[in-house]
């Protein structure tokens, strides 16, 4: 069966329907079980903590070094590589940026193609893409791949065969909304949210159907309460991060129509809340002297019931965004004690470059420290009222160019997937560390077309050892904030990282080497230099008792959009990617997969 | 076959004709990666005057013309600024008022025309159905009337 349904218009009015429709009772989660066994590397966040680990440790710190390329396969395709293979017993499953290929290989001959799926989209959707075509990867359950489009399609593929079972338009490109997210299968649904805040997009996550492809519910990040699917105790714990009416209050007249607040990033899953987590990004335009107020609920970190959608909390991290600061990034589930009790935590490092640790059960902020200390948009976080203490001298508004701004609008973390090694309490986070000049101006919207309304010029940070470095990866521990050792690089390690029980920390870099540090003091025991550079982070599977690592090659993204300038041309290095006009001395664009065995 | 069906069918090769005659006078214009020929059916727009006369001369008739160039100023900050910058300074993509082309064919209007519609490399998608093609000549207008080059390489200036 194959149904094109439209769904982008799908209205808050169905809400109130579907709620009467309790999603049924499902049995023992196949992908749950698939998890368990380390063998498989189900998920982009390696599971549905988001930890990103691995608890294979035969690649360990006594014999990284002997790391060798096992075999590659090329996708046929240039631009950025964000994600990661997955891999569901046997088989393999790659998925490329624009025009979204998919192919899966059998571990056993992978030098042959199973199945590919190709989708034909219409090309102007590249457009009205933000920051390169990428995308972040696909979703396994119960015997389907979910994948996404840039399009706004969102598919469902037999996953033996490759067939499309179901197709839905999630997000509408005549409007500048795209998807460039990795789904997220749960509970019998995949879950999944839209790009397009630059175009003013107004944000929502949908859970569909996995069998049917039918939406079970949407929720939005702005407008009336009802549409943003609030539990009738949201925020209970928390009353001061703001409860009911302000989705439209913190907004001057209709704006939030046009507001943003798309999430395009990671989510989370508890199984024992039944509770998921995600980010919306950024309000819309840029330019925030267009719009006064809060703006919520942009730049928050949610807390909604996986069956339903309604909101437990949300806590606004940072309200009327000055800076680009989207929240969309990666949420990380952790068990640590604080004060002596166990307690179920939510780690977060955000684009304003503060780690946030939150009880994931009530929203609570446990800690709130800066990655690094050249974040000076905030003087800190006030732990007891949720707010920042902004420093009025690295604001932005018009009529001003604010320069030496920390962190830049990429953040000092974007969509990156970081590592958490639970036998040492440990994250590892991929860092930016680029700081910028930034200047807005007025423009009118235009559906369809780009909604942003600021110039930027963006260079390294203050803190590298030569003071040129725009990256680094950072051990840090989340209860407290103490940073436990730095690894300096040269670019943005804009993938993230993997831990495994091996004692290592892998990542890939901008310029294309993949790299194993120990975990213990972050000093490097093995490189590899790739076709060409990397964008996702890798990951690690076993295939018949041998211990792999894998990893997509090919550079792009937002620090890599700049390859597509003619080194030649004087106004290659000027503005957003200006900071990587060296990229183009050490990289070229490429695309694949690497895999490394012992 | 039926007579009806048969009289739709001669009046449609009579309208492919006659349109394809109205076309006869056109430029051919190429995609600037594939080079080839743009296909200019099935849009949902009527072509202007000036649509018109640019398909058959290649010359931008708003070139001149102080208040369309205003006006692509504007459509230029929503369509464009994204990438190319507030004053096409260069962001994302290139800048577009320097005498630099990282095509050397949108020296020409007929150039930078066939690189809007049909897109390049990179994040330029085709902007086919996003703007009219009328649109297009507007924002062309405005970015020729920032430039900053050379004038013995505005290859556009006709007269």
């Amino acid at each position: 069966m194959k149904s094109i349904i439209t769904a982008a218009g799908f209205g808050a009015a169905s809400l109130a329907l579907t709620a009467m429709f309790p999603a049924a009772a499902f049995a023992a989660d196949s992908l749950e079980a698939l998890q368990a066994n380390s063998s498989n590397w189900t998920m982009q966040t390696g599971d549905y903590t988001g930890q990103h680990y691995s608890k294979l440790s035969q690649i360990n710190t006594g014999n990284v070094k002997n790391l060798k390329a096992a075999w590659s396969f090329s996708t046929g395709l240039l631009h950025g590589h964000e994600g990661a293979p997955l891999i569901i017993g046997d088989m393999m499953y790659i998925n490329t940026p624009f025009p979204n290929n998919t192919f899966a290989l059998n571990l056993a001959e992978p030098e042959k193609i199973v199945w590919q799926h190709k989708p034909k989209q219409d090309a102007s959707v590249k457009s009205v893409a933000c920051c390169d075509i990428v995308n972040r990867g696909l979703a396994y359950d119960d015997g389907r791949i979910f994948k996404t489009q840039l399009d706004g399609h969102m598919v469902a593929l037999d996953a033996k065969t490759g067939k499309e079972l179901w197709k839905m338009e999630n997000c509408d490109p005549a409007v500048g909304s795209t998807i460039t997210q990795a789904p997220f299968a749960v509970k019998g649904k995949v879950l999944v949210g839209c790009s397009g805040a630059e175009l003013g997009v107004r944000g929502y996550v949908t859970a569909y159907d996995q069998k049917t492809g039918e939406i079970i519910w949407r929720s939005f990040a702005t407008g009336p309460d009802n549409e943003l699917n609030l539990s009738k105790d949201f925020n209970k714990d928390n009353p001061h991060y703001g409860q009911f009416g302000l989705g439209t209050k913190t907004w001057e007249g209709e704006a939030w129509k046009i507001g943003g607040g798309t999430n395009w990033g990671w989510y989370a899953y508890d199984p024992k809340l039944n509770l998921f987590y995600y980010g919306s990004g950024n309000p819309a335009p840029w330019n925030e002297t267009m719009r006064p107020g809060d703006n919520k609920w942009t730049m928050t970190i949610w807390a909604r019931d996986v069956d339903t959608g309604a909101a437990k909390w949300g806590y606004q991290k940072t309200p009327h965004d000055e800076w680009d600061f989207a929240g969309v990034n990666q949420m990380i589930l952790t068990d640590q004690p604080v004060d002596g009790k166990v307690t179920p935590l939510l780690t977060h490092v955000d684009r304003n470059g503060i780690m946030y640790t939150l009880n994931r059960n009530t929203g609570s902020i446990v800690q709130a420290a800066k990655v690094d200390p050249a974040v000076n948009v905030f003087k800190k976080v006030d732990l007891k009222t949720g707010l920042p203490v902004r420093d009025p001298e690295f604001s932005t508004r018009m009529d001003h160019k604010g320069t030496n701004i920390c962190p830049s609008a990429m953040g000092f973390h974007n969509q990156g997937l970081d590592a958490y090694d639970p036998d040492s309490r440990t994250f590892f986070f991929g860092l930016n560390h680029i700081c910028m000049d930034w200047e807005p101006f007025m423009l009118p919207y235009r559906a369809g077309q780009f909604f942003v309304g600021a110039t930027l010029a963006m260079y390294p940070g203050p803190n590298g050892p030569t003071k040129k470095e725009m990256g680094q990866v950072r051990a840090m521990d989340g209860v407290t904030g103490a940073v436990k050792w730095t690894k300096w690089e040269k670019f943005s390690v804009w993938g993230g990282t993997l831990a495994t029980k091996g004692g290592l920390v892998f990542y890939n870099t901008l310029d294309g080497k993949i790299k194993a540090l120990d975990k213990t003091n972050g000093k490097e025991l093995w490189n590899f230099k790739m076709p060409s550079g990397a964008i996702g982070a890798p990951m690690s599977y076993s295939y018949k008792g041998k211990q792999f690592v894998a990893t997509n090659y090919g550079v792009g993204g937002w620090p890599g959009v700049g390859l597509v300038f003619d080194l030649t041309d004087p106004s290659a290095g000027l503005g957003a990617v200006g900071a990587f006009k060296e990229l183009q001395n050490y990289t070229q664009m490429g695309g694949g997969v690497m895999v490394f065995g012992l | 076959m039926s007579k009806g069906h048969k009289l739709m069918v001669l009046s449609a090769l009579l309208a492919a004709v006659v349109s394809a005659m109205a076309m006869a006078d056109d430029l051919i214009f190429r995609g600037t990666i594939s080079g080839e020929m743009l296909d200019f059916s099935g849009l949902s727009e009527v072509e202007t005057p000036a649509v018109k006369q640019f398909k058959q001369t290649g010359v931008n008739p708003y070139n001149s013309n102080a208040e369309i160039i205003h006006h692509g100023e504007s459509l230029f900050s929503t369509a464009c600024s994204g990438c190319h910058g507030h004053l096409a300074e260069g962001k994302l993509g290139p800048a577009l008022s320097d005498d630099y082309w990282t095509y050397p064919k949108n020296m020409t209007d007929k150039g930078l025309f066939e690189t809007i519609f049909g897109g390049a490399e990179g994040m330029m998608g085709p902007q086919r159905g996003r703007l009219t093609q009328d649109e297009m000549l507007q924002i062309m207008s405005w970015v020729r009337s920032i430039y900053t080059g050379d004038p013995d390489k505005a290859k556009w200036i006709t007269n």
